[in-house]
């Protein structure tokens, strides 16, 4: 479905950027695939339970934003040794890479679970289904056995980001 | 916990959808040329015939020419000043003037952008001004704004096509020649394709 969307807009996305934007084509087709991925993931997490417009002005609406957000960062500076040392010790910044190690600690640990747990958990933490239809679509015997196993799924990922820390 | 692992979740989902559409994007952009038949071959040289001999007739009209293709190459600017103003009443005037030439109201645009105060005046408000002259059709007030600023890549561009608007083709080529080499991948393109526009 996502290929599909991303084909289907893609000529029209590049005519229209291009006129308006001043990006060559390999940063366009960048920031067109983060659009769509984008679009795919508010749907997901329902963020967009319906559109009041087409499919195409929404996804390029998102685009526009992440293009203006690009030229912004164009046009900023590098920082000067003055600024380079107030930012490497601002609490926020501290503050956000413990929250990236953090990110990367569970993301490996994910990794190190079998498939069947990742897509436990997946389902139910990312997509929120439902533990009847997990195991509908896991061919689980009953909801009970999904609850069961996502809490095993759950312990073991516990011990996994306990055991690297 | 459970906000982590949907994080998590979904930093991996960005990732694999990421590889799979610049898979995708490969698929779309490379197979064009190849598949193309001999029938298709024969139809694209008849198309660039058609094309050569469209353009050796325009070419033979000079006196409109380089004005037309400056007119088809010009894009205004996108609005990357008001987006992060807020505030102050001066600030909410950058905002508005920018507004206006967002909607294309160019007059109105210009006026707003000269009459801002000077904490707000700055080398890249002039390129707007001078990039929403040339939207007017008046290259020549362009041509004087944009001579005052800066050689960047925009500012050099947008006064390559007011020289063209102005009949200063020689000045035109020359800047372009520059912009052809310069770093700027995006105004670099566009000046390859205006030169070859005007050879």
């Amino acid at each position: 479905m996502v290929e599909r969307l991303y084909r289907q807009h893609r000529p029209s996305f590049l005519a229209w950027a291009r006129r308006h934007y001043p990006l060559n084509e390999e940063a366009l087709l960048d920031v067109y695939q983060d659009a769509v991925i984008i679009l795919y993931q508010n749907v997901v997490e329902e963020k967009v339970t319906e559109l009041r417009s087409t499919i195409s002005t929404y996804l390029f609406g998102i685009a526009k934003n992440l293009i203006l957000k690009k030229l912004r960062q164009q046009k900023r500076t590098p920082l000067g040794l003055d600024e380079i040392s107030e930012v490497a010790v601002a609490p926020q910044f501290v503050q956000r890479s413990d929250q990236e190690d953090q990110q990367h600690q569970m993301r490996q640990a994910l990794n190190r679970l079998g498939d069947a747990c990742r897509q436990i958990l997946e389902f139910f933490y990312y997509y929120e289904y439902s533990l009847e239809v997990i195991a509908e679509r896991m061919a689980y015997k009953n909801a009970n056995t999904v609850k069961a196993q996502k809490h095993r799924c759950m312990k073991q990922l516990e011990k996994e980001i306990g055991s690297r820390r | 916990m459970e906000n982590k692992l949907k994080d998590a979740f979904r930093k991996e989902m960005r990732q694999r959808m990421k590889e799979r559409l610049r898979e995708v994007e490969e698929e779309v952009a490379v197979p064009r040329i190849r598949r193309l038949s001999v029938g298709r071959w024969l139809t694209a040289a008849s198309v660039v015939l058609l094309l050569g001999m469209a353009s050796w007739y325009w070419l033979a009209t000079p006196s409109v020419q380089p004005a037309a293709i400056a007119q088809s190459m010009f894009a205004p600017l996108p609005n990357v000043l008001a987006p992060e103003v807020r505030g102050t009443a001066a600030e909410s005037a950058l905002q508005n003037a920018m507004q206006a030439y967002q909607i294309k109201r160019y007059p109105q645009a210009i006026a707003s952008l000269k009459q801002l105060p000077d904490s707000l005046q700055s080398q890249e408000v002039q390129l707007y001004i001078a990039t929403a002259m040339l939207a007017d059709n008046n290259a020549q007030e362009a041509v004087q704004v944009l001579q005052t600023l800066p050689p960047e890549a925009a500012t050099q561009w947008y006064l390559c096509l007011a020289y063209l608007q102005t009949g200063k083709q020689e000045e035109a080529i020359a800047l372009a020649e520059q912009l052809r080499q310069s770093n700027d991948t995006f105004y670099r393109e566009r000046a390859d394709a205006l030169l070859r526009a005007l050879q």
